[in-house]
């Protein structure tokens, strides 16, 4: 206590230390309390707890002012989403050291950058990289590999872990100046295009490899057997799974929800395998 | 069977919240959730598999806000474990895992309705302006309910309903137990087709044929496909070609 005391009447600083902690919070707890009325509120106060405890030290009113405007409601993607606990962070800094920041600022900070960097994140993490890496695993473990999970905890494992630490400590270091270039879209548009091509071979190959449709359907004229599969077959190997996965992504570009997409499928496949079809 | 059965609910209890949150990204997919089933039932490779074969549906799933179309825990960890007890085909663990996904979305209602309340006890707490034990409410408090919309069901499938499973999926007739492999087979064309929405961007369609082809007719594997669309992707940069569609097809 009596060395913050000292900071104190110098320049308050947040040390490597707290920085890291806070990083490791943000990384252990920040969904665990995702609640309905403020999502990952409490995950965000959390996190902020080693920031708030250095800097307002000697200060308990202005703890529990800070504490407070971080309890408010929160949603945003983790590892894009790390940038804004980081800025956060270094715009607490600058506040407590009596700079031109003021608390209407970090709330609009929180709030503007939240909705953008969830998108962003959502998008590229789930959407795309995830996606990849688990069609390798995928793949892998169906065709017997007992890595496959591991190579996918790998890949996604040290993406997930680069850019949580990229963005946590851009977030502190450079502050907005970067914030024009995460959200420029001719960057992003960059990033998609690549991961897009990569994704779209990827699905492509897994229509081939994992959805597996075939029919037992067979007549018999004349002493020779017509077996349906094999002559359809000879048109495009897998037609049936290219005409379900086509069907499907129609319907979800019409924004058919995937639960009445499901409920149908099921349906389909229950009347036409008591009839033979499938 | 008792110990295996907590190990499963410790597992369900862990990839049902957020135990940790960066690993919970990493194991909270039903192809990691299903292999570390597999381990504890004594088999990695067939809760792996069935994993691997539940995660097709769930392929381009993504979940904003907290707020998805099924439960992941449920149709990983849950599923794999009653697929695994009754001997049952990873087809048929599909239907399974479609089944408790979509009843598993009450588990995830409960724990975030509950989580309200710890929400505004914490509002409570951070009034004296310590932060000491802001963790028993952010973390240690969610787990509890956890344990019972998670961790108490699994348990109970593991411990009592090895046996049941068994003796109802036996008891089906053949043309049910048919029907339910169907379903299982027809189903990962949902999960591809959402992985085709989340990548899809109209220039590029061509790239989903060239895949197929490397696959359907050439036999490729899946690392070729990726490395050959990695090669496309530099390509398409170092030919400048980025600049011709620049601007006029947005994401499209």
């Amino acid at each position: 206590m009596n060395e913050t005391l000292n900071e104190a009447t110098v320049k308050k600083q947040l040390t490597k230390k707290d920085l890291i902690r806070c990083f490791l919070i943000w990384e252990t707890t920040s969904e665990s309390c995702l609640s309905y009325e403020r999502l990952m509120s409490m995950g965000f106060c959390h996190a902020m707890t080693p920031i708030i405890n250095r800097l307002y030290a000697d200060n308990k009113e202005e703890r529990i002012k800070a504490l407070r405007r971080h309890m408010m409601f929160f949603n945003t993607e983790n590892n894009w989403g790390a940038f804004i606990p980081g800025l956060v962070a270094s715009m607490e800094e600058d506040m407590a050291n009596g700079g031109n920041i003021d608390e209407d600022m970090i709330k609009n900070i929180k709030v503007g950058l939240m909705g953008p960097l969830a998108g962003i994140g959502d998008t590229i993490t789930q959407g795309l990289v995830k996606t990849v890496a688990l069609a390798i695993g995928v793949d892998m473990t169906l065709k017997g590999s007992a890595l496959g999970p591991i190579i996918f905890c790998l890949l996604y494992g040290i993406y997930l872990m680069a850019m949580g630490i990229f963005t946590f400590s851009k977030g502190y270091t450079l502050g907005r100046s970067i914030l024009s270039k995460i959200t420029d879209k001719r960057i992003m548009n960059k990033i998609t295009d690549i991961l897009s091509i990569i994704g779209l071979t990827i699905a492509g190959a897994m229509i081939a490899n994992n959805v597996n449709i075939t029919t037992p359907l067979q007549f018999t004229i004349s002493d020779s057997t017509i077996v349906i599969q094999d002559l359809l077959n000879s048109i495009l190997p897998g037609l049936l799974s290219v005409v379900a996965v086509v069907g499907v992504f129609m319907s979800l570009r019409k924004n058919t929800s995937v639960f009445k997409i499901m409920i149908v499928m099921f349906v389909i496949a229950v009347v036409c395998s008591l009839i033979g079809i499938l | 069977m008792l110990v295996q059965g907590l190990m499963v609910g410790l597992l369900a209890t862990i990839c049902g919240n957020v135990f940790v949150e960066y690993l919970v990204w990493i194991i909270r997919n039903p192809i990691i959730e299903g292999a570390l089933t597999g381990l504890i039932l004594g088999d990695w490779m067939t809760g792996a598999t069935i994993g691997a074969t539940i995660q097709l549906i769930y392929m381009g799933q993504i979940t904003v806000g907290g707020v998805s179309s099924f439960d992941k825990c449920y149709a990983g960890v849950i599923a794999t474990a009653v697929t695994m007890l009754s001997h049952q085909t990873p087809e048929v663990g599909v239907t399974i895992a479609v089944t408790l996904g979509t009843l598993g979305l009450l588990a995830t209602n409960a724990l975030m309705t509950v989580n309200v309340a710890f929400v505004h006890m914490a509002d409570k707490y951070i009034e004296s302006g310590e932060t000491k034990h802001l963790w028993i409410y952010n973390w240690l408090l969610p787990q509890f309910v956890c344990m019972v919309v998670y961790g108490l069901p699994a348990f109970i499938c593991v411990y009592f309903g090895a046996d049941v499973f068994e003796t109802f999926m036996n008891a089906l007739p053949e043309q049910i137990s048919h029907a339910l492999n169907v379903v299982g087979a027809v189903l990962p064309a949902l999960g591809i087709g959402m992985m085709f929405k989340a990548v899809y961007k109209k220039k590029f369609v061509a790239f989903a044929i060239i895949g197929f082809v490397l696959i359907a007719y050439l036999k490729l594997d899946i690392i070729a496909c990726t490395l050959i669309g990695i090669a496309g992707a530099i390509l398409y940069w170092s030919l400048g070609l980025d600049k011709l569609t620049e601007g006029g097809t947005e994401n499209e």
